[in-house]
């Protein structure tokens, strides 16, 4: 493996595991709040 | 659209730009190191990411050991939140590292792991103990004992942090050591400037990319809590 492809394999790898966990904790934490102001709001209706 | 602007996803995201910028300066903008001095001139580009991802590693290896010790002294419910998310973020960066060295070390050594090197050995340790715990968090119950258990692991593991860290310079043997330190001859940092310049930019950008990452698993902990107690009070209402 040549250094220049070796840099680029590493930089799509690594770019794939942040990018993924990033995205998917942010995505957790939007459905976790809108979860909670649904059952919010089904409290205070009851 | 208002959750967009929560202040975890903003840093989040603001890191991971930061992070992408480094990539791009660090193959566009810093100059090629010296071909007579390394084997892969290309591949040092990787170390851009690599060394940040390995210090992210040790700040979460850090707040899973103050987590671990703030859970066994109070009982505190923020200390075994710090053990959860310095296991998962540990487990990330920790990875970063495992994958980016041996791909480097294959280029410029002609090899992808060096069986004698302590730091490459300790270092896949520790990121296999938050291999473990994030493994276990994940499929054990969770209660006083699991946590104790869990804790103890980490306060174990937390250990290898310091050995990995001074074998940077005392078992040193495939590893190269620490770069941004003066040189004892010429009293300089043996890098080029503008090298340097990118290094610090990335270690710049990890920082707010890891105190984002704190931040959303820290409200992700804390929401799920709040999420458990409304179902709870729903069907109490509904026993009732």
């Amino acid at each position: 493996m040549t250094g220049e492809i070796a840099a680029l394999v590493t930089y799509a790898l690594l770019s794939a595991i942040l990018g993924y966990y990033s995205f998917s904790r942010i995505s957790a934490l939007l459905e976790l709040k809108r979860k909670i102001g649904d059952k919010t709001s089904t409290v205070a209706e009851e | 659209m208002s959750d967009y602007r929560d202040p975890a996803v903003i840093i989040t995201v603001a890191g991971l730009s930061c992070a992408a910028i480094t990539a791009f300066l660090g193959f566009f903008q810093a100059p090629l190191v010296n071909p007579d001095s390394w084997n892969a001139p290309e591949a040092y580009r990787i170390l851009y990411w690599h060394v940040p991802f390995a210090w992210s590693s040790f700040l979460s290896f850090t707040i899973l050991f103050a987590g671990a010790v703030s859970w066994y002294a109070k009982r505190s419910e923020r200390g075994w939140s710090m053990v959860v998310i310095g296991s998962e973020l540990g487990l990330l960066f920790g990875s970063g590292v495992i994958i980016s060295g041996p791909i480097w070390g294959s280029a410029e050594w002609g090899v992808p792991w060096d069986w004698g090197d302590v730091r490459l050995n300790t270092y896949a340790l520790l990121t296999l103990v938050a291999l473990f715990l994030v493994m276990s968090l994940r499929s054990q119950p969770d209660g006083e004992e699991t946590r104790d258990t869990l804790a103890a692991v980490g306060l174990f593991g937390f250990i290898l942090v310091p050995i990995t860290a001074a074998a940077t310079t005392i078992w040193r043997n495939r590893h190269p050591g620490v770069i941004f330190r003066e040189s004892e001859e010429t009293g300089e940092v043996p890098v080029d400037p503008e090298i340097l310049q990118v290094m610090v930019f990335g270690t710049f950008s990890f920082m707010i990319l890891f105190i984002g990452l704190v931040l959303l698993n820290y409200s992700i902990y804390n929401l799920r809590a709040e999420l458990e107690s409304l179902n709870r009070e729903i069907d109490k209402e509904m026993t009732n």
